[in-house]
Parts: C-alpha cells; sequence; structure tokens
C-alpha cells in the first residue's frame, strides 16, 4: 500500500513536471531564443545520432556525398 | 561445450541476433535493387538538368517503396503530442493507429531475444511475459520523450526510460515475474551491433581534412586527458565511471556513454550518471554556446567547428548551429558527423586497455593473446565488424543505389529505429534494477561535475583552438570554399 502511494505520487509529480515545470523552462528568457529556432525547424534536438530525424525543415549540405 | 558458450553467452547472442536482423532487413532491402534502378532509369531518361537529376535521384528511397514502407512502420515510435498523450499512438485525423505495428514489434523481437533466452539456458514463456511489460514500459519513456515541450529541450527516451524504471523499482518493486527480460547488457549489446551498420567510414571520410583534423584528434587527447585527471586528481572511485563520463562528455552523448560503459563492464547506476550528466550540460551549452559565438563575432564556420566538436548529442548540434547560421549548422553537424565515427574505435581501445591493463591484479604478468582474447567483449566485434562490412558495401555500390539502399533504406527505414527501441528496452531494465539506496552511494556529485565541467572545459578550449588552426591556418583554401 505504502509502495502504491509512492507510485501515485512519482507519477503525478513526472506529470507535473512534463506538462508544467518543462514548458516553463522553455519559456525562460535563457532558453527562449533557441527554442523559437528549434521550433520553427521543427528540429529533433533529443536526437542523439547523426542518423537520427533531425529535422524536417534543414537540409544539412552532403558534405557526405561519395 | 566451446560451442555451447558461443552460442549461448550473452556477448555472443548479442552478436548473432544483431546480425540476423541486418541480414534480414538487407536481404529485404536488396530484393528493391531492381525496382530502384528501374524508377532511376525512368529519371535519367527524362534528360532532366544536371542538379534537377540529383534532386529527383534523391526522392528515389528503398523504404518509400510499399515493402520498405511496412518495414519502417513495423519499427515506428510513437508520434509528438502536445496535450494529450493518445495523440502519440493515435491520430484522431487520420485514423491511423501504431498500436498494431507496436504489437507486431513486441512480439517479432520477443520472440527474438526469447530464443536467445532460452539458449541461455532460461524459460522462453517467462521471458515473452516479462518481456511484454518491458514493451510497454519502453512505449510510454517514448511517449514521454515525445511530447512536444520535452523534446525541444532535447531530454529523450532514454532518461525517460531510466527515470520510469527508477521508480517502478523504488515504490512498489520490481515483480519476480518481471524479471526474466529485465537484462540491460542482452539489449545495449545488441543494439551497438546493429548501431554498427550506421557508421559508414568510408561516408564520413569523404568530407575532409580540417574537420578531420578538430574531430579526430581533439576527441582522443580529451577523453585521456580527463581520464588521467578523473583518476590523478580528483581520484575518483571507479575507473569505469571516470572513462564512461569521459567518452560521454569528448565524444558525442549518450552513444558513446552506452558504447564505453559496455567497453568497460561499467555499473548501471554509472551509465545513468553518466547520461544524466551529458543531458543536463547538453540543455545548457546548446544555449550557452551561440550566445558566446555572437557575443564575440565568431565567424561561422569557427563556430561550427566549436560547436560540433563539442556539444555532446547530434539534436543539440543542429540546433545551436542553425541559431548561429546556415554555415555554422553545416560545419558543426559535419563534424559531429565525423566525431559520431569515432565511437567504435574509442569502444575498441577502451576495451583494449581495460583487458590488458585495468582488469588485471596487481603483479599478474601481461596477459597472452589468448587470454585476451577470452576477456575481450566479443559484442564489440560486432560492434565494429557491422560497421566494416556495411561501409564496404557502401562504398562498392554506385552512389545513387547505395544511398537509396542503404542511406535511405537500410539504415533511416530500419536500424535507427530499431536501435532506439533495443537502447529504449536497456535503459528501462537499468532502471528496473536501481535501487536508489545503493545508486546514492556511487554519486559523488562534486567529483562527477567537476570531472565534466573540467573536462569539457579543456575540450571547447582545444577544439577552438585546433579548429582556428586548421580552418584558418593550415587549410584556409577549403574553408573560402564552404
Amino acid at each position: 500500500m505504502k509502495g502504491l502511494l509512492k507510485l501515485v505520487f512519482a507519477v503525478f509529480s513526472l506529470y507535473i513536471f512534463v506538462v508544467v515545470v518543462i514548458p516553463y523552462i522553455n519559456r525562460l528568457p535563457f532558453f527562449a531564443p533557441i527554442q523559437e529556432v528549434i521550433k520553427k525547424y521543427n528540429i529533433n534536438s533529443s536526437a542523439f545520432f547523426y542518423t537520427d530525424d533531425i529535422s524536417d525543415n534543414i537540409e544539412i549540405k552532403k558534405y557526405t556525398d561519395k | 561445450m566451446k560451442i555451447r558458450k558461443i552460442f549461448a553467452s550473452e556477448d555472443y547472442l548479442a552478436v548473432w541476433i544483431g546480425f540476423f536482423i541486418l541480414i534480414v532487413v538487407s536481404l529485404l532491402h536488396f530484393s528493391n535493387l531492381d525496382t530502384i534502378k528501374e524508377q532511376q532509369q525512368v529519371i535519367i531518361e527524362k534528360q532532366l538538368s544536371v542538379d534537377e537529376t540529383k534532386i529527383e535521384l534523391a526522392k528515389v528511397k528503398s523504404m518509400n517503396t510499399p515493402m520498405g514502407q511496412n518495414i519502417k512502420a513495423l519499427v515506428g515510435k510513437p508520434k509528438k503530442w502536445d496535450v494529450n498523450p493518445v495523440e502519440s499512438v493515435y491520430n484522431e485525423k487520420s485514423g491511423i493507429s501504431i498500436l498494431f505495428n507496436l504489437a507486431k514489434l513486441m512480439v517479432a523481437l520477443g520472440l527474438l531475444f526469447g530464443f536467445g533466452y532460452k539458449l541461455m539456458g532460461g524459460s522462453f514463456s517467462k521471458f515473452i511475459i516479462s518481456f511484454i511489460a518491458l514493451f510497454g514500459i519502453g512505449v510510454v519513456a517514448f511517449i514521454l520523450g515525445n511530447q512536444i515541450e520535452v523534446a525541444y529541450l532535447g531530454i529523450n527516451y532514454a532518461l525517460w526510460a531510466i527515470v520510469i524504471g527508477i521508480i517502478i523499482s523504488n515504490t512498489v518493486g520490481v515483480p519476480e515475474w518481471m524479471k526474466p527480460a529485465v537484462s540491460s547488457e542482452y539489449y545495449i549489446k545488441t543494439g551497438l551491433v546493429i548501431l554498427g551498420a550506421e557508421i559508414l567510414m568510408s561516408k564520413i571520410l569523404a568530407i575532409g581534412i580540417p574537420g578531420i583534423f578538430v574531430a579526430w584528434v581533439v576527441t582522443p587527447i580529451v577523453l585521456v586527458v580527463t581520464y588521467i585527471f578523473g583518476q590523478k586528481v580528483l581520484k575518483l572511485k571507479s575507473k569505469s565511471l571516470n572513462m564512461t563520463i569521459c567518452a560521454d562528455m569528448s565524444v558525442c552523448g549518450v552513444s558513446a556513454a552506452i558504447a564505453t560503459a559496455s567497453a568497460t563492464n561499467a555499473k548501471k547506476e554509472e551509465l545513468t550518471i553518466a547520461i544524466a550528466l551529458s543531458m543536463v550540460f547538453t540543455v545548457v551549452m546548446m544555449v550557452v554556446m551561440p550566445m558566446l559565438i555572437k557575443f564575440f563575432d565568431m565567424p561561422e564556420v569557427l563556430a561550427g567547428a566549436w560547436i560540433g566538436g563539442t556539444l555532446d548529442s547530434t539534436g543539440a548540434v543542429v540546433a545551436a548551429g542553425k541559431f548561429v547560421g546556415d554555415t555554422a549548422l553545416d560545419v558543426a553537424a559535419t563534424i559531429k558527423m565525423i566525431q559520431n565515427v569515432l565511437i567504435g574505435v574509442i569502444a575498441f581501445f577502451v576495451a583494449l586497455y581495460w583487458t590488458v591493463k585495468v582488469e588485471r591484479k596487481k603483479g599478474a604478468p601481461r596477459p597472452n593473446p589468448i587470454e585476451i582474447w577470452n576477456r575481450f567483449p566479443k559484442f564489440l566485434l560486432g560492434f565494429i565488424g557491422s560497421s566494416i562490412i556495411f561501409s564496404i558495401i557502401y562504398s562498392s555500390m554506385d552512389s545513387t543505389l547505395s544511398s537509396s539502399i542503404i542511406d535511405n533504406g537500410i539504415i533511416k527505414g530500419f536500424t535507427k529505429d530499431v536501435k532506439d527501441w533495443l537502447f529504449c528496452l536497456a535503459f528501462v531494465s537499468i532502471g528496473l534494477s536501481i535501487n536508489f539506496k545503493e545508486f546514492r552511494k556511487h554519486i559523488q556529485p562534486g567529483k562527477h561535475i567537476t570531472l565534466y565541467c573540467c573536462g569539457q572545459l579543456f575540450n571547447i578550449l582545444l577544439t577552438l583552438g585546433m579548429a582556428y588552426l586548421m580552418f584558418y591556418v593550415v587549410f584556409p583554401e577549403i574553408t573560402a570554399k564552404i
């Protein structure tokens, strides 16, 4: 029962973090300018490898062409 | 006994499963070869201008053929969402749901890994039941990572998978029935073998000398110097954690951390610390670096080289590069690509160093080649092997064909997604295995943050110096053309 309560509390905290805290962070003046660029070009800033889909709107020059 | 070991140890199984997946998908995409050639021939016969022909040929992709689309759909991940998380698996407007594809992927991966688990001596049915729960948590991690604001900030599924796992294991606990499929190494090693196919060395080597110098000279120097700093000055308790943080910070973030942690047998808690450090500092650096560049009015080529050589994750590099300008974006993304290629090489040498030096007991003689072979993590050979094989195939084909079949078929149409799924399952497993009280014992926040900050500062300065030297002193003629 105690574990279940902890789980409910943790899930609720996670939800608040995702829907309230992170959007707030994104709107802070420190982050806002780069967030605008990310939104405008739909950049996948969470991509962690170069084969991931980086953006729908950016064409990176093909230096890699044979 | 030896044959059984070759087929039934986790290390070897990762290689077999990884190669099995790669071979099946490659055969499927290569069966499109005639269709692709026909489509290309139609474009060539149109007699368009050279540039138009290039553009049209680039649109011919194996993943766009009916079979390619089916393969891609099989490994599809939950989509981006804003307010309602259901949007990520069900699109109300089009009525398209990815739930059925998720179920198919779960069954396919469950059968494959369950068969491997059985070979290791476990129960197939127990594995499958456990795998369903693990996969379900993986789906939730992807959904959280794809919340639009979360994705903008760059916090991806990796951290969410670990967090959800930690929440479950430290609240209600992990039930016995869920434990058989909880095996981070099994999925990570297989994921790395598949990742190898994405590292096309021949492709990257064509990029240009200055970028190669910036990425390939600075990165190993930073890695080694920071590691020595962590051992000699900060006196970190764990060498594997030190090395994982150093690789994570100097190479390419999460993927390098995964490869190095596996090469050094780092504890799950140690990989978690390295990933968390990387994500937090990447978010901050993604904002601070363009600010500094604008403040000092740095030329775009230099700025791009600086960003590409220092920021950890590829997505953050693109965001910061685009913020500075298009040239900076191109240079930054290119240098990051070159740096990404290093993860296989670095993981190999780190594993070799660990086998020969770190794991050797004090006073013990230098291990002979057979001992080194026995102790060397075999999955790394699969990782490097798949990279070499795919690089050879890629360079032996006509460039438009290799782009259609390998780049825009096997890789973008399959491996990059299935690799993410496997890493996600690994991260869920890591979270589920972490006891928070134990975890706290591994954290030396002051020392870990100092290591990361000092290493990154050194990286920033050395990359800036090398970028200036290469792009403006040694190869100014190349810079002029960019």
